[in-house]
C-alpha cells in the first residue's frame, strides 16, 4: 500500500472549520475540499494509506469501503493530478493515531469533491518574491547571499 | 486629471531601498507619501524623513503590514490611493498612466498593470543565477500596481489585519465581488526588487495567513452567492 505526500515545496494547507484549504503557490490555484474530501486532505498529510484513509471515513460516514473507493480514488487522482501530492510506493504509512474529532454520529455520505479556483492567480504568482518574516521585516531587507 | 494621490509605504526594517522607493514615488507626481514605519529596529523612519518632496512619516508599533496600510489610508488626504513596496519601485509614466486611465472613465474605481521583477544592482552573480527573475512582466492586482479610488475603501472598508499574508486575496476578493470595477493596462507601472533570500516558501510564516484568507473569500462567497 503506497502512503502519499503533500508536495511541500509549493503547497500551504490547512484543514479550518472542517474544509481543507490548499494554495498551490506554484501556479496560484487554490482548492477547497469539504466532508470527506477534506478528510481524505487531512489523512494525505498525517501520511496515511488509502486503507487507513478508509478506516476513517467509514468510520465518520454511512458508507462502506466498496462505495467509497471511487470516489477516494478520484479525489486523489485529482490531487496528484494537480500536483498537490505525490504517492510514495512502497512507503511506510504513518503509524500515528488519527487525532481528528469524528461526529458524534455518521453522516450522510457524499462523494469527494476537489474543487479548484483561480480568481487569484495574478496575486499568488506574485506574493511569493516578498517573503515576510517576524525577524527579517517586511518587505524582506537585504541579506546576505 | 483633477484627483490627488496619496502613495502609501508601509515599512518594516526597510532602510535599504526606502529612500529609492520615495524617490520613484515623488518622481511619478503624487501629491504625498505617507511611509508607516512599523516598528523598524533600523533607521527607516529617520530616512523616510530625511526624503526630499511632500513625505509624512508615521511610526507605530510593530502592528503588520496590513495594519501599517490601514493607518497610511486613515491619514491619506486625497482622492487616489496608490500603495508601493518600500523596497520596490515606480518606473517613469506609471502613475501618469494610471491617473490618466482613471480620469478618462469616472465609472472606473481603480486601475493596474503589469509588473516586471528585476534584480536588485548589488546582487553578484552567484546571488542572479539562485534567484528566480521571471523575464517578461506580469498583469498582476498586487499592491504597488493599483491606483485606488478612495470610493473603494468607503465601500469596502479597510484591510483584514488577522490575515497577514493574504489581505490582499481578502480585499480583492471583496473588492470583484462587491462588484467594484477595475481595468488594466497593458504597460508596466510596478518593477518589483528581488534583492536576497526572500522568495517565499511554504513553510515560512509568511504564506500562514493564505488559507485563512481564502476560507473566508469562500465562506462569505457561499453566504452571499449561494451557488458559489
Amino acid at each position: 500500500m503506497s502512503a502519499f505526500k503533500v508536495r511541500n515545496a509549493r503547497i500551504v494547507s490547512e484543514i479550518i472549520d472542517g474544509e481543507a484549504i490548499i494554495m498551490d503557490l506554484k501556479s496560484g490555484i487554490y482548492f477547497s475540499a469539504q466532508g470527506v474530501g477534506a478528510i481524505i486532505w487531512d489523512g494525505i498529510m498525517r501520511g496515511f494509506d488509502k486503507n487507513q484513509i478508509t478506516h476513517r471515513i467509514c468510520q465518520a460516514y454511512l458508507v462502506e469501503p466498496g462505495d467509497l473507493a471511487p470516489g477516494l480514488e478520484d479525489f486523489i487522482a485529482a490531487a496528484v493530478a494537480n500536483i498537490l501530492v505525490e504517492e510514495l510506493p512502497g512507503i511506510a504509512a504513518a503509524t500515528e493515531d488519527w487525532s481528528i474529532a469524528l461526529p458524534g454520529a455518521r453522516l450522510p455520505y457524499v462523494p469527494p469533491v476537489l474543487q479548484s479556483y483561480g480568481d487569484m492567480q495574478d496575486l499568488a504568482l506574485l506574493d511569493p518574491i516578498h517573503d515576510v518574516r517576524e525577524e527579517e521585516g517586511w518587505p524582506s531587507r537585504k541579506v546576505d547571499v | 486629471m483633477e484627483a490627488g494621490v496619496s502613495c502609501i509605504i508601509p515599512c518594516r526594517n526597510g532602510q535599504p531601498y526606502l529612500l529609492e522607493a520615495i524617490a520613484s514615488a515623488v518622481a511619478e507626481g503624487v501629491d504625498e507619501v505617507i511611509v508607516v514605519d512599523d516598528g523598524s529596529t533600523d533607521a527607516s523612519a529617520a530616512s523616510a524623513q530625511s526624503a526630499c518632496g511632500p513625505v509624512r512619516v508615521l511610526c507605530q508599533a510593530g502592528q503588520g503590514a496590513s495594519a501599517a496600510r490601514n493607518a497610511g489610508l486613515a491619514v491619506a488626504r486625497h482622492g487616489l490611493i496608490a500603495f508601493l513596496d518600500a523596497d520596490d519601485l515606480w518606473p517613469a509614466g506609471s502613475m501618469t498612466l494610471r491617473r490618466q486611465a482613471l480620469a478618462a472613465e469616472p465609472a472606473l474605481d481603480a486601475v493596474y498593470g503589469h509588473v516586471q521583477q528585476f534584480h536588485s544592482p548589488e546582487l553578484d552573480a552567484q546571488a542572479r543565477s539562485r534567484l528566480i527573475c521571471s523575464p517578461g512582466s506580469l498583469a498582476a492586482r498586487t499592491f504597488g500596481s493599483i491606483v485606488f479610488r478612495r470610493r473603494v475603501f468607503d465601500r469596502l472598508g479597510t484591510f483584514d489585519v488577522d490575515l497577514g499574508q493574504g489581505e490582499m486575496f481578502d480585499f480583492m476578493a471583496r473588492f470583484s465581488d462587491a462588484p467594484l470595477t477595475i481595468s488594466c493596462l497593458p504597460d508596466i507601472v510596478l518593477l518589483r526588487r528581488i534583492h536576497g533570500a526572500n522568495m517565499m516558501h511554504p513553510s515560512g510564516g509568511g504564506v500562514k495567513g493564505y488559507p485563512r484568507a481564502l476560507k473566508a473569500i469562500l465562506d462569505r462567497r457561499r453566504r452571499t452567492q449561494p451557488r458559489a
